[in-house]
């Protein structure tokens, strides 16, 4: 038996990476770079002036203060240009910065955890090909004591541990690569993997805690940031987003909600983004995001 | 074999046909349009002179004596609009002698109509120029009175291309002027749109998508030395921003979706006054607000360059 669900779980892995990882090569790196860059939306707050991306320096508020984005172009002196791509992973999936010291979750490496290695490769190739930007870092403007960084020792021991759970607490908390789930299908797997990786839709849909973690049984069911309202995109019938498979394909892809409304602010860029989505990783994110747990919560 | 041949002679037939048959009457259309209401402007201007000129003398506002005046009028639509169908000309609180009786309005009203389909109907001559396509029925024939028969309207440069539009953008943006969630400035889309059913919205739609063709780099207006520096300015800031959902020729022609618009090739100035409205969240369209908040002028003139003279 166990060597049968091992014989499953292989097999999956294998088709898994044979139809993303197909060939490794400086040109298939950069434009997978590219990609994988849109879709984590790094552009969306590490940009101010979009005539120097990734230069930073966008104020992000929050209930514990405002962060202020870095510069995370290759500029030796401002940027991350003396970091190594072994750093990059670091700091990607454990949070960590090379000096050590742990990195705000503001920065969603919860998410960013799960990226395969050969995207965290590519989007350190594609970034390391943009023109570095000489523009100093502005401190982050926080209260006490969320301006104690050592406390984000304690944060990540409470929500981004090794979590041993089942396979959707590793999903929600587990720190490391995407494990796909062999009992769903590619396109599921592809799907929940670009949604709670690169996507990170959980970072602002799912409710927090006073102590900023996220409330992992109430998945996507929506939150309240500093009094924005954040939908509830679970498909429960009342409070959340009941929506077809089109429905769902027109409004990654144009922003149309079913009402013909269109959404601002931060989704309005998370729109330009998933427009640029493949058809069929389009159609893998909606097959993750219909197959979530309903939860019935008015954000 | 012969069945391949004759395939290909026929495809490159009606290829050259469509390709040509457009644009050659724009020319001649637009002249027969203005010829009708040059025709019927004696007639009229007899109203104009008893009616109107009373509180318009040339020296106020738009002197209906004069015939190039008056035609602008009739082609943004604001004289049918306040004299025929608001008819909140003259305003409320006016004298009774200044009232316009319903027969004179009639007059207005035949007069501006005498221009909807080139002139075609009133002259009987020139109908040979007609537009190729389903036929014009006479709903069809009232959008032309100020969108024209063309792909550009021929009278006002702000007054948007709908022929070739997508449909499903066509009726979407109708019901939304009829339910006025859409709402145009001078209101008269959304007075003409007031009564409609949805089985106009979807005739007058179909007529104006059954127009559209793929795109042919041929196609694209030359851009002139002057605008060439906004175009290529556009082009940065449209594949860096817009193409993504509005793809145009850069890619494969049609949105991405078709409740989105076509640009390429719509009028410049229509592009550039609908890039104001949404940096100012008039159209309380969030999305696009977000996009064009950051836009400066310059960059809105390149870009509504751009896209005009795109294919």
């Amino acid at each position: 038996m166990f060597s049968l669900a091992s014989l499953v779980l292989l097999s999956a892995f294998i088709t898994i990476s044979a139809s993303f990882a197909a060939d490794s090569t400086p040109e298939t790196d950069l434009a997978r770079g590219a990609y994988m860059t849109r879709i984590a939306g790094c552009a969306d707050c590490h940009t101010i002036d979009p005539q120097k991306p990734m230069a930073g320096g966008l104020k992000l508020p929050s209930p514990f203060g405002s962060f202020v984005t870095p510069n995370i172009t290759f500029d030796n002196e401002t940027g991350i240009g003396r970091w190594t791509e072994q750093d990059f992973v670091t700091a990607l999936r454990y949070g960590k910065r090379p000096d050590g010291k742990l990195l705000y979750p503001a920065f969603p490496y919860r998410a960013y955890t799960k990226l395969r290695d050969e995207d965290l490769h590519a989007i350190f190739v594609y970034l390391k090909s943009l023109p570095p930007v000489h523009r100093e870092n502005v401190p982050h403007d926080l209260s006490f004591p969320f301006d104690q960084r050592w406390l984000m020792n304690f944060w990540q021991e409470l929500y981004f541990g090794t979590f041993s759970g089942d396979a959707e607490q590793k999903i929600r908390r587990g720190v490391g690569e995407f494990q796909p789930d062999p009992s769903k299908s590619d396109s599921w797997n592809r799907g929940a993997y670009l949604v709670e990786s690169a996507s990170h839709c959980t970072e602002c849909h799912t409710p927090r805690n006073r102590m900023g973690g996220l409330v992992s049984d109430q998945w996507m069911s929506g939150s309240d940031l500093l009094g924005k309202t954040i939908p509830n995109i679970t498909p429960d019938r009342e409070t959340g987003k009941p929506w077809t498979r089109d429905q769902w394909l027109r409004f990654l892809r144009s922003g149309y909600s079913p009402s013909y409304h269109t959404p601002g602010d931060e989704m309005a860029d998370v729109i330009r983004n998933t427009s640029y989505l493949t058809k069929e990783d389009r159609e893998a994110m909606v097959d993750y995001l219909m197959s979530l747990k309903p939860v019935r919560r008015e954000p | 074999m012969m069945k391949f041949i004759a395939l290909t002679l026929f495809a490159l037939l009606s290829f050259s046909c469509s390709e040509n048959g457009p644009h050659k009457e724009v020319g001649a259309a637009a002249g027969a349009q203005v010829r009708a209401l040059e025709q019927g402007y004696p007639e009229v201007k007899k109203v104009f002179a008893q009616y109107c000129s009373r509180c318009h003398p040339a020296t106020h506002g738009p002197d209906w004596l004069n015939f190039d005046q008056a035609k602008t009028f009739v082609a943004n639509g604001e004289l049918l609009r306040r004299a025929v169908i608001k008819k909140d000309m003259p305003p409320p609180g006016q004298p009774e002698a200044t009232l316009i009786p319903q027969s004179a309005r009639d007059e207005i009203q035949k007069w501006v109509s005498s221009a909807k389909d080139g002139g075609a109907t009133t002259q009987g001559g020139p109908s040979s120029t007609a537009v190729e396509g389903p036929p014009v029925t006479p709903l069809v024939a009232s959008c032309f009175q100020c969108h024209g028969s063309q792909p550009f309207s021929v009278l006002q440069p702000k007054i948007p291309r709908i022929r070739g539009q997508n449909k499903s953008y066509l009726v979407l943006q109708l019901q939304r002027f009829r339910s006025w969630e859409r709402e145009d400035p001078t209101e008269t889309m959304n007075d003409v749109a007031y009564p409609l059913q949805d089985k106009d919205i979807d005739e007058a739609a179909t007529y104006f998508a059954s127009f559209f063709t793929e795109p042919n780099p041929e196609d694209a207006p030359k851009v002139s030395p002057v605008d060439q520096k906004a175009f290529e300015r556009g082009k940065v800031l449209a594949t860096a921003q817009c193409i993504s959902c509005h793809q145009n020729s850069l890619n494969r022609g049609l949105p991405n979706d078709d409740l989105l618009p076509i640009l390429a090739g719509q009028s410049k100035q229509y592009l550039t006054v609908q890039l104001f409205r949404f940096r100012k969240n008039d159209f309380r369209n969030n999305m696009m607000h977000k996009y064009a908040e950051s836009l400066s002028d310059k960059d809105i003139e390149a870009l509504a360059t751009f896209f005009t003279f795109s294919p």
